[in-house]
């Protein structure tokens, strides 16, 4: 019963510390114009959903204690939670955000690696021109 | 000194347990996840959120060192914890207590020396996120004495080592740039960095 409560409050950290990395990622994407793994060509909705989504997960964070009476997550415990939440959203990023970019910077090259490259396309697009794929 | 510290600690103390919102916002702010947190999430908007290449990588760098000096302050408190044991002030003393009743040592605060070694490296790095995570630190530090599970000097003692170990990882780390250099190359090619 208690691992079973732990190990929900454990899921409840990864969901929560993952939604704030999204945010974070996104919004220092729109800010570094990574276009890339960028959900939005607009910069304001890109700021907005950042903002939207760190702030629910900071306002869970904060009532925390309220929410879940029992139970806490050491310190180890959440940084390695937290270890696995950030590499996870940011995966997450350059998966899907294709799906929302892949089509505006089809037309674009690039040569660069890294973030510089993701500035010009998507990981996918990077992938298939590294394969020497069509365009 | 720890009565002038306990008086301290009674005064501040002292302020909670009057009005019930201003205790809840202090309830928020002491737990062990919030500022921890945001701590990390500063840490990953300087990872991604620099524009030019190679301050990038400086910061990129000063981000692997506040990991690592973060990790290292949590060994370095594990270790003073089994030469030394404060006890808690509620332990001791009549307080308002708002919080659970942790049971390791008082002295020094590891979450306060967590956030303060990060503080530390990304201050050398940036400036102003450095200021940012000292502010964490110190409000993080003041709502821990509020709620009444920390003496002031408990809070001085973890950032004094969160600082400390901080500063060796900023010059292990310049002595350390090849080999840094050749990890940030590696994530770089597999575009994480």
């Amino acid at each position: 019963m208690v691992d079973m409560e732990i190990n929900g409050l454990a899921l409840e950290y990864f969901g929560l510390a993952f939604m704030a990395a999204l945010g974070v990622i996104q919004a220092a994407a729109v800010y570094n114009g990574l276009r890339g793994i960028s959900f939005f060509n607009c910069r304001l909705r890109g700021y907005i959903f950042s903002a939207v989504i760190i702030s629910a997960a900071m306002v869970a964070f904060f009532t925390w204690n309220q929410t879940n009476a029992t139970g806490i997550i050491e310190g180890s415990e959440q940084a390695g939670l937290f270890a696995l939440a950030a590499p996870a959203a940011y995966i997450f990023t350059l998966i899907f955000s294709p799906i929302f970019n892949g089509r505006r910077l089809q037309s674009n090259t690039t040569t660069k690696i890294g973030l510089e490259a993701l500035k010009e396309n998507n990981i996918f697009q990077i992938i298939r021109r590294g394969l020497g794929g069509k365009r | 000194m720890i009565v002038l510290d306990q008086n301290l600690f009674l005064w501040i103390n002292g302020l909670a347990g009057h009005i019930d919102f201003i205790d809840e916002i202090f309830k928020g702010l002491a737990n062990d996840y919030f500022f921890i947190v945001a701590t990390a999430l500063v840490l990953v908007a300087l990872w991604f959120g620099v524009r030019e290449a190679k301050l990038r990588q400086k910061t990129q760098i000063a981000v692997l060192a506040a990991l690592s000096s973060i990790g290292i302050t949590q060994l370095v408190i594990l270790m003073f914890n089994n030469l030394f044991t404060r006890t808690r002030p509620f332990d001791e003393l009549t307080v308002n207590l708002l919080f659970y009743q942790p049971t390791d040592s008082s002295f020094p605060a590891n979450s306060i020396a967590t956030v303060f070694a990060a503080a530390i490296v990304v201050f050398f790095n940036n400036r102003k996120a450095g200021w940012l995570l000292v502010c964490f630190a110190a409000v993080y530090g003041l709502a821990r004495i509020y709620v009444g599970i920390h003496y002031p000097l408990d809070i001085l003692g973890g950032a004094a080592v969160g600082a400390l170990v901080g500063l060796f990882f900023i010059g292990a780390f310049k002595l350390l740039d090849p080999l840094i250099s050749l990890l940030l190359k590696l994530l770089r090619n597999l575009y994480m960095a």
